[in-house]
């Protein structure tokens, strides 16, 4: 009986195939790593044209905070109501909206106070279809309607996000720099600094 | 007695070649699969690009940080003392430069989150001249690279160091 050696089975096989897997497959992790490695450099963002002007007659401004990484929404659909209704009930003078209680003066300027431990939007979340933020923007008309942000230094880069997913959604945004401790007040009686939009031109 | 010959045949084992490839695979995926994982734990590096013309115009661009406001186009700096003061200072000469040329150039604010105070003493100015004005929010670890030398209000590059 003959018995075959181990040598002679390695000769009879023929690696070549399963040498041009391995070679493959080195070549295709090191296209992975080249491309891993690009893409980790920089992603680069249009931060369009940085210009104000002013807002077209009859469009409107909704009034947005950036605040600790956070973004707020400071006139939301109950503060807009009572606003819109100042003058009409003598009685309200406070108004408490989901984020800030809103305190009126005799001069007709509400003072936005932030209400403590009630949290905005994380600047991660306002793409995502279903957030607050989204369904919010959805009911507004980027022909007519466009956001004020208020920026504090600690919601700077939660800003340039929230502008970002704005823009996505066809909104244009103006911004105020704003110390942390300078409070929000908006003039009910049209006095005052009128706020302008920012024009955005995507390059 | 005639000695039986036995044929001979050159053969190549490819086994240790087998084994360099496999190592070689190894620290590719260990290589690849380290750096996904910074990468996932670490936030995008971005590089915002700001546009420096609109039309014919082109942006002169002022940054404001804690310190006052510097003037990219001038080369100069302006601390926050001499902006409250009422004296001319290279920022009220620029605003007039401004003035002049306010058909083929407007003026860009870059406000550092540290520099609220700055922009707030050198905007007013600015908005009170018949000029064009603009702003941009600058994180506070972002540098600002200028794409021509001599030419600053072409078109500026931001760059934002890694964090840890």
């Amino acid at each position: 009986m003959t018995r075959r050696s181990k040598g002679d089975f390695l000769q009879q096989q023929n690696l070549d195939s399963f040498l041009d897997i391995v070679t493959n497959s080195i070549g295709f992790l090191i296209l992975v790593l080249t491309l891993t490695a690009v893409s980790s450099g920089s992603a680069k963002v249009n931060l369009g044209m940085p210009i104000m002007m002013d807002a077209e007659a009859g469009s409107e401004f909704h009034l947005m905070e950036c605040r600790d990484d956070q973004v707020f929404i400071v006139e939301d659909s109950g503060a807009r109501d009572a606003m819109g209704s100042f003058g009409l009930d003598a009685v309200t003078r406070d108004y408490e909206a989901e984020f800030y209680r809103l305190e009126f003066s005799d001069q007709g300027s509400v003072v936005f106070r932030p209400i403590p431990g009630r949290r905005g939007a994380d600047p991660r979340e306002l793409t995502d279809p279903g957030s607050p933020f989204q369904s919010w923007t959805a009911t507004l008309d980027p022909k007519t309607d466009w956001l004020l942000f208020a920026v504090r230094p600690s919601g700077f880069e939660a800003f340039r996000k929230a502008r970002a997913a704005a823009r996505e959604r066809g909104l244009c945004g103006g911004w105020i720099p704003m110390a942390e401790d300078r409070p929000i007040i908006v003039n009910l009686n049209g006095q005052g600094r009128t706020p302008k939009k920012e024009q955005w031109v995507p390059k | 007695m005639a000695q039986r010959r036995v044929a001979r045949r050159a053969s190549v084992s490819l086994f240790p070649f087998l084994s360099v490839l496999f190592c070689v695979i190894g620290v590719l995926i260990f290589v690849t699969t380290g750096m996904s994982m910074v990468m996932l734990e670490s936030p995008m590096d971005e590089t915002p690009l700001l546009a420096g013309s609109m039309g014919d115009k082109l942006a002169t661009f002022v940054e404001c940080d804690a310190e006052g406001l510097v003037l990219h186009a001038a080369g100069k700096r302006v601390n926050a003392q001499e902006l409250n003061a009422s004296e001319a200072t290279p920022f009220t000469a620029l605003l007039d430069e401004l003035e002049r040329e306010s058909a083929r150039r407007y003026l860009v604010f870059l406000v550092r989150p540290d520099g609220i105070a700055s922009f707030d003493a050198a905007f007013p100015l600015a908005e009170a001249r018949a000029i064009d004005v603009g702003q941009e929010a600058l994180l506070g670890d972002e540098t600002l690279h200028f794409q021509d030398a001599g030419t600053p209000h072409q078109r500026v590059r931001i760059t934002r160091e890694r964090r840890p």
